[in-house]
């Protein structure tokens, strides 16, 4: 009989153990509470509203690079290429991000990883090319975007580059001609449409820029692109007899 | 002549040539949302490029659509979790320790990205297309249940590695993931490896379809239990998805896990709306119970996805990272949960509803 009696302070396993799960069931509770209210509150206090829908890794990049924050845009795009640096497409838009935030040693040295990972590919010689871009040296990148397309056709963002160096070529028909090939293998282009709509302006038909200036605050309200929709409104208002 | 003898012609008679299954709902909404059907008539759409203006409307809305079912799906499986009766008691670890593990987990992947984070994405990269293998699995196998003729283990097991063909393609061929994660790059770059895995790879995709067919007209024809339409459909739609698609395309993945989320719920809630009618204090109409647990997925799913990787922000990691380590630990945590949930044999009210022949 006296084998079957515990001294007081050893409680069974079984008790023992569920209490342990209770504990760990309460912390992670608490946790996870903690972490709802803080991101509702960061939120709600950084940007007075509540957290949207997207669920895109970049949205805070390109939101800090709209304003101007180019020490933000930087932490973000070296955060997404810390964490995610085997996906080729995503170090890659790391890549030009940084670039675009001032930070072209840091953008050559993930180009330089994904072109490791991927000797030769066509994607590596357009976000080359992209990156050529943002630092205004626009025959190179002009070149870059041809040799991407020359490998892959089908390339959007490879049109869609080239574009973007004919138009600060002025060289209207040939960023058009692009920019509808771009929008044709890809009608999602949020920043085609609006480089479109950039083109049409340019060449006096503010009626079909308001149309794609339209398409493009659909894919992707930016603050710019709305101000071109605004901007071409009011021309083709003008415009109309 | 004994009675069983005297009606099995009859039976017989009545059998109809293809085994349609037998539905939940009713045949176009199984045939359309738990099948897959209506996912590869949009896919053919967006494939097609015939229609940019649906582009275009799926693009602009397309995060609401994710919320509304991928979101809600992932959190489908912790409301199932959480208000299945005995849970706590039959699974201790998954419902009590297994989130504080996630949230330390999660917590030492942002601390450690190059070391630990990147390593849990590839790890729920090469675990997803596996959970949608085996829900397509689970669906075939739910109907053939249904339909009231049962399967063997060896039917099974072909029925199996049918369904896991895709995942074995999407193993040999995802960036970052699967073989390319496991395997050393030297090793993957020398030409005798890669061929082999293209040459794998390539008979992957072709049993992934093969594979179905073949097992279909085989029971069709042979005499056996028979594969219901419905459940080669699931089969097939998988591997539409995982294998004829670009898995990495941002826009056709999202449009992927839409679905695959939109078959989950589906069949989820329907489960949890089978259990609640049956309890004998319940006074709620089905309806009632079917919107209240969407409800609660959908609030879960909210504050998964678009709140809490706004707290690691105010810690002072970028959102890129809080984002991408958020949601390759709540895929994770899914796929652990979803392993016990839906154990066929095990679940009592997985298997009243698949027993039910009427819908």
């Amino acid at each position: 009989m006296g084998r079957d009696l515990l001294p007081m302070s050893a409680a069974p396993p079984a008790l023992r153990a569920e209490t342990l799960y209770r504990l760990a069931f309460g912390l992670g509770l608490l946790i996870a509470v903690a972490c709802f209210v803080a991101g509702l509150a960061q939120v709600a206090v950084s940007e007075r509203r509540l957290p949207g829908l997207a669920m895109d890794p970049l949205i805070a990049a390109r939101d800090a690079l709209a304003r101007g924050d180019k020490a933000a845009a930087g932490r973000e795009y070296r955060g997404l290429a810390a964490v995610n640096s085997r996906d080729m497409d995503l170090l890659l838009q790391a890549a030009e991000g940084l670039v675009r935030a001032g930070d072209a040693a840091g953008g050559a040295e993930l180009i330089g990883r994904a072109w490791a990972m991927n000797p030769g590919h066509p994607r590596v010689q357009t976000s080359l090319g992209w990156a050529l871009y943002w630092t205004k040296r626009y025959d190179e990148a002009a070149a870059r975007f041809e040799i991407a397309l020359r490998a892959d056709p089908r390339d959007v963002r490879a049109h869609a580059g080239l574009a973007e160096v004919r138009l600060e070529q002025q060289r209207y028909p040939e960023a058009e001609a692009s920019l509808l090939r771009a929008l044709e293998l890809d009608p999602t282009n949020g920043s085609a449409h609006n480089s479109l709509g950039v083109a049409y302006a340019l060449t006096g038909r503010p009626q079909r820029a308001v149309e794609e200036f339209g398409i493009a605050v659909r894919l992707s309200p930016t603050p710019d692109i709305l101000a071109n929709l605004e901007r071409a409104r009011g021309e083709a208002a003008r415009r109309q007899p | 002549m004994t009675a069983v003898g005297a009606t099995a012609p009859a039976a017989a008679l009545r059998r109809p040539a293809v085994d349609p299954g037998q539905p939940f709902v009713g045949f176009t909404f199984d045939y359309l949302v738990i099948g897959g059907g209506f996912s590869l008539l949009v896919l053919a759409l967006l494939q097609s490029g015939t229609a940019p203006s649906v582009t275009v409307f799926l693009k602009e809305h397309l995060w609401t659509f994710v919320l509304l079912s991928n979101s809600a799906h992932f959190a489908g499986s912790t409301v199932r979790l959480y208000t299945r009766r005995g849970s706590f008691r039959d699974l201790p670890f998954l419902t009590m320790g297994l989130p504080l593990v996630s949230l330390a987990v999660l917590a030492l992947g942002l601390v450690f990205p190059g070391a630990l984070g990147q390593n849990l994405l590839s790890l729920y990269l090469t675990w997803s297309p596996y959970h949608y293998s085996a829900q397509a699995y689970g669906i075939a196998v739910l109907y053939c249940y249904r339909s009231g003729v049962p399967w063997d283990e060896a039917e099974k097991r072909w029925l199996r590695l049918a369904c896991f063909a895709p995942f074995l393609y999407s193993f040999l061929t995802i960036p970052g993931a699967g073989m390319a994660w496991l395997m050393p790059a030297a090793a993957l770059a020398d030409p005798a490896a890669a061929a082999m895995r293209g040459f794998a790879a390539t008979a992957a995709q072709i049993a992934s379809f093969a594979a179905p067919l073949a097992l279909f007209f085989r029971h069709q024809l042979g005499g056996r239990a028979r594969l219901p339409l419905i459940s080669l459909l699931a089969v097939l739609a998988n591997a539409v998805w995982l294998v004829m698609l670009s898995y990495q395309v941002a826009m056709v993945l999202a449009v992927i896990t839409i679905f695959h989320g939109l078959q989950y719920l589906a069949i989820l809630t329907i489960v949890h709306v089978k259990e609640q009618m049956k309890r004998a204090d319940n006074r709620a109409p089905a309806w009632r119970h079917a919107a209240g647990f969407y409800a609660r997925c959908l609030g879960l799913g909210y504050l998964l996805f678009q709140v809490w990787p706004h707290a690691f922000v105010l810690a002072g990691f970028s959102y890129a990272e809080s984002l991408l380590l958020v949601i390759a630990v709540i895929n994770i945590h899914h796929f652990i949960v979803d392993a016990f949930i839906w154990r066929l044999r095990r679940d009592p009210s997985y298997a009243a509803v698949a027993a039910g022949r009427s819908p």
